[in-house]
């Protein structure tokens, strides 16, 4: 049995040089596409299409001409494209799944909170009152911490309050290189809240999420921030890290005595 | 006379070579491997730790990848060549074009090797946050294919001087060419993905 032939359509090298100008020409211009923004802002939504365009076309040429693809036989595109029309699946699907957008992410430095912000304002859920401290902040009544390291947990596993008193827990950030948050909520939903957070990728806490009392927001490691508000009534709460990942281990009980 | 770059026959029920046949499917399941591990980057690059209070991508140049993926774009026009000359039986054509191959892959892997150093000197290894681990290991997995493709190549080239150039070889050359071409197929997708959109994206 014959082996295929490259006899009909052979590329020469004067084609192979054409492609080689037609890959070069096309790096050169996502290049230049890529410095655009700068000059036309109101391009950015065709720019990631035409990104994708352009190196599926490199793609295709090195595959068709380079790779012989065009000329070989059928079944060799077929386990190459099978595989590679499978990978293509599978990585949108990750994407679609995990909602991939790529936004900007603020981190707010507040080594030091002596400004009245909307940090300073606690919202008191069941009444739904906002009551805002004073510029001196009021000296906390409960510290904790994040483990000195990268390990996601905190540094106490328990607070305690007595219901209705005012609390001010001052939250530090004592890791390496991970960001975290206090998260107060109510009992059993923290993975609930760590999930409703995902919205959110500035501070990783769902708007309107009925399940949060209270809340530092997140922080980078050497920074501190502190929130004061009013005990809930009595019972059990918990308090949780809400970066992705971390309400698995970051998470602790918040005891409130009548 | 021409020698054709197929072993001389060797029954298979498909009629087509299965040294070919079995690359083929290899890269096909390569496509699988690159495939996950460029969605995970993607996944995970938004999610990771600020470095020095910045977006990870920010630490990203692309002017001076734009450079390295040129060079590996025109490492495979070189490796064509190669596979032309050895199509044409021209022995010693094809031994340069199969060393400029390795050549420039070998350019290719100094400016991984620098971006990399520049990389960890800001303070982002593979360990640091989310960016990091999958930066480092789509991009350190690319480049070990590279080095294979390399040490391949150069060993094709020490190999040519043993005798004539038999339709065996110029199978070799061409199987070779297949491997090379999609390690440079991988690297236009991961620098559209991660480097162009990537970037971007800020």
């Amino acid at each position: 049995m014959q082996s295929s032939a490259h006899a009909s359509g052979h590329p020469t090298p004067a084609t192979y040089a054409k492609i080689a100008s037609i890959l070069a020409i096309i790096t050169a211009i996502e290049f230049g596409i890529f410095y655009v923004p700068d000059y036309a802002p109101g391009l950015k939504s065709v720019i990631v299409p035409a990104f994708v365009l352009l190196s599926a076309v490199k793609f295709a040429l090195v595959g068709m001409f380079y790779m012989h693809l065009k000329f070989d036989s059928r079944l060799f595109s077929g386990f190459f494209v099978g595989g590679l029309l499978l990978a293509t699946t599978v990585i949108m699907a990750l994407m679609a799944l995990f909602a991939i957008v790529s936004g900007e992410r603020i981190v707010v430095a507040v080594p030091d909170d002596t400004t009245v912000d909307a940090q300073d304002t606690t919202t008191d859920t069941t009444t739904g009152t906002d009551t805002t401290t004073d510029a001196a902040m009021a000296a906390p009544t409960h510290e904790i911490a994040s483990a000195s390291s990268d390990e996601f947990v905190f540094t106490a596993d328990t607070l305690t309050a007595a219901a209705g008193a005012e609390v001010t827990v001052r939250f530090t950030n004592n890791a390496v290189t991970q960001q975290h948050n206090w998260v107060l909520v109510q009992d059993g939903t923290k993975d609930d809240v760590a999930t409703a957070g995902l919205v959110d990728p500035v501070n990783w806490i769902g708007p309107d999420d009925p399940n949060v009392i209270a809340s530092v927001n997140l922080i980078s490691p050497g920074e501190s921030s502190q929130v004061t508000f009013t005990a809930p009534e009595a019972g059990t709460y918990q308090f949780v890290c809400t970066f992705p990942g971390h309400n698995a281990t970051m998470h602790g009980t918040f005891e409130v005595t009548p | 006379m021409a020698v054709n770059t197929h072993e001389p026959e060797h029954h298979t029920s498909t009629g087509l070579n299965h040294r070919k046949l079995l690359m083929w499917t290899f890269l096909g399941s390569e496509c699988l491997f690159f495939g996950t591990l460029i969605a995970n980057h993607m996944i995970n690059r938004n999610k990771a730790a600020f470095i020095h209070d910045l977006p990870p991508s920010c630490i990203l140049d692309i002017p001076i990848t734009s450079v390295s993926t040129f060079v590996l774009l025109m490492s495979s026009v070189a490796m064509v060549l190669g596979v032309a000359a050895a199509e044409r039986a021209d022995i010693k054509q094809m031994r340069l074009w199969i060393l400029a191959t390795a050549i420039l892959g070998i350019i290719f892997l100094l400016f991984q090797v620098y971006e990399f150093k520049v990389f960890v000197d800001e303070g982002l290894t593979i360990g640091t946050n989310l960016f990091g681990s999958t930066f480092f290991t789509l991009t350190g997995f690319h480049g070990a294919h590279v080095t294979v493709g390399v040490v391949w190549l150069i060993s094709l080239f020490g190999y040519s001087f043993k005798g004539d150039l038999t339709p065996q070889e110029g199978l070799s050359v061409d199987i070779a060419a297949l491997y090379w071409h999609f390690v440079d197929v991988v690297w236009i997708v991961i620098f559209t993905a991660v480097y162009l959109i990537g970037v971007f994206g800020k």
